[in-house]
C-alpha cells in the first residue's frame, strides 16, 4: 500500500513518464494520497496563470480526488499523524539542493508512517534519517 | 455468489459498458433462468427474493430491451461483485474510467512552502509555557 508524496501527485497531474509508467499497473486500491498533498497541489495550481494550464491541471486534480474519494484513498492528517509529525518536526531534514524539508511535506511523511504506507517519492537525503519511513522510488 | 458471475466481472475490465451488461445478463440468465416479466416477478416475489438471498440473482424485464431490464441481487452478493471488480482494477484503468486528462505542459516542481513560525514562549517565572 502506497502514499503519494506531494511531488508524485503533481507528477501524476502533469503526466511525468517515470511516475506514470510505474503507477499505472499498480492495483488502484493500493494508491493513497494525503489531504495535505491535495491541498498543497491545489495551492500550486491556483498560483499558476491560466495561460500556463491552470484549468487543465485543476480538472486533472478534481478527477484524481474523485477517484480517491471513490476508493476511500484520501488520508486525513489526524491525531495519529499529528503525533508522528511532532516527532519529526524538529529534525534537520534535507531535500535536493540542500533545501529544508517543508512542514507540509513532513505532514505527508508523518501520515505515511502513521498509516504504515510506503511513500512514493524520488530519492532524497532525508529518507534515511526518519525511523519507520519506507520509500519506493519510481523515478529512473 | 456463483463464481461465473464474478469471473464475468473480472474478465470484462477492458470492454465497453454495453459488452459488460450483455455478458452479465447472459451469465445471470444461465444461472438464474430466463428473465421474468414484471407481472410474474410480482406474483413470485417471495421466491425471487429467496433465490437472491441464496446467491442466485434474477433478471426481470424484456431481454430485447437493455434499458428495461433489472436484476434482483442480495446486498451481500453486490458487495462481493464490487470487491471483485475493484481488486482487479489498476490505477491507470481507474483514472481512465473517470476521464482523467493530465496536463501535458511539462513538469512542475512543488515548492516546500513557508517556514514554520516558532511558537513564542511567555516571559513568566518558569519561562516554560508557550502562548497559544
Amino acid at each position: 500500500m502506497f502514499l503519494l508524496s506531494t511531488q508524485a501527485l503533481m507528477d501524476i497531474i502533469c503526466e511525468n513518464p517515470d511516475v506514470t509508467a510505474w503507477i499505472r499497473p499498480v492495483p488502484a486500491q493500493d494508491i493513497h494520497a494525503s489531504v495535505v498533498s491535495v491541498a498543497h497541489v491545489q495551492a500550486e495550481i491556483l498560483s499558476t496563470p491560466i495561460e500556463e494550464g491552470r484549468e487543465v491541471m485543476d480538472l486533472a486534480l478534481r478527477a484524481f480526488v474523485s477517484f480517491a474519494r471513490r476508493n476511500n484513498a484520501l488520508e486525513l492528517f489526524d491525531e495519529g499523524a499529528g503525533a508522528v509529525f511532532s516527532r519529526i518536526a524538529q529534525l534537520d531534514l534535507r531535500i535536493d539542493e540542500d533545501e529544508e524539508l517543508g512542514d507540509m511535506s513532513r505532514m505527508v511523511v508523518a501520515t505515511a508512517i502513521d498509516r504504515n504506507l510506503v511513500l512514493i517519492e524520488g530519492a532524497q537525503p532525508y529518507h534515511g534519517h526518519i525511523d519507520g519511513l519506507r520509500v519506493e522510488y519510481p523515478y529512473r | 455468489m456463483d463464481a461465473r458471475i464474478l469471473k464475468q466481472v473480472q474478465v470484462a475490465r477492458n470492454v465497453s459498458r454495453q459488452d459488460i451488461a450483455d455478458g452479465l445478463v447472459e451469465t445471470i440468465v444461465q444461472i438464474g433462468g430466463d428473465p421474468l416479466t414484471v407481472r410474474k416477478a410480482k406474483d413470485e416475489l417471495s421466491a425471487v427474493l429467496g433465490k437472491a438471498r441464496n446467491g442466485v440473482p434474477q433478471v426481470i424485464g424484456n431481454i430485447k430491451k437493455a434499458d428495461d431490464m433489472a436484476v434482483v441481487i442480495s446486498v451481500r452478493d453486490l458487495a462481493e461483485l464490487v470487491t471483485a471488480a475493484r481488486q482487479q482494477e489498476t490505477f491507470g484503468e481507474a483514472l481512465d474510467a473517470i476521464g482523467f486528462k493530465p496536463y501535458s505542459g511539462g513538469r512542475i516542481i512543488v515548492g516546500q512552502g513557508r517556514k514554520r513560525e516558532r511558537l513564542q514562549r511567555s516571559s513568566n517565572a518558569s519561562g516554560a509555557k508557550m502562548t497559544l
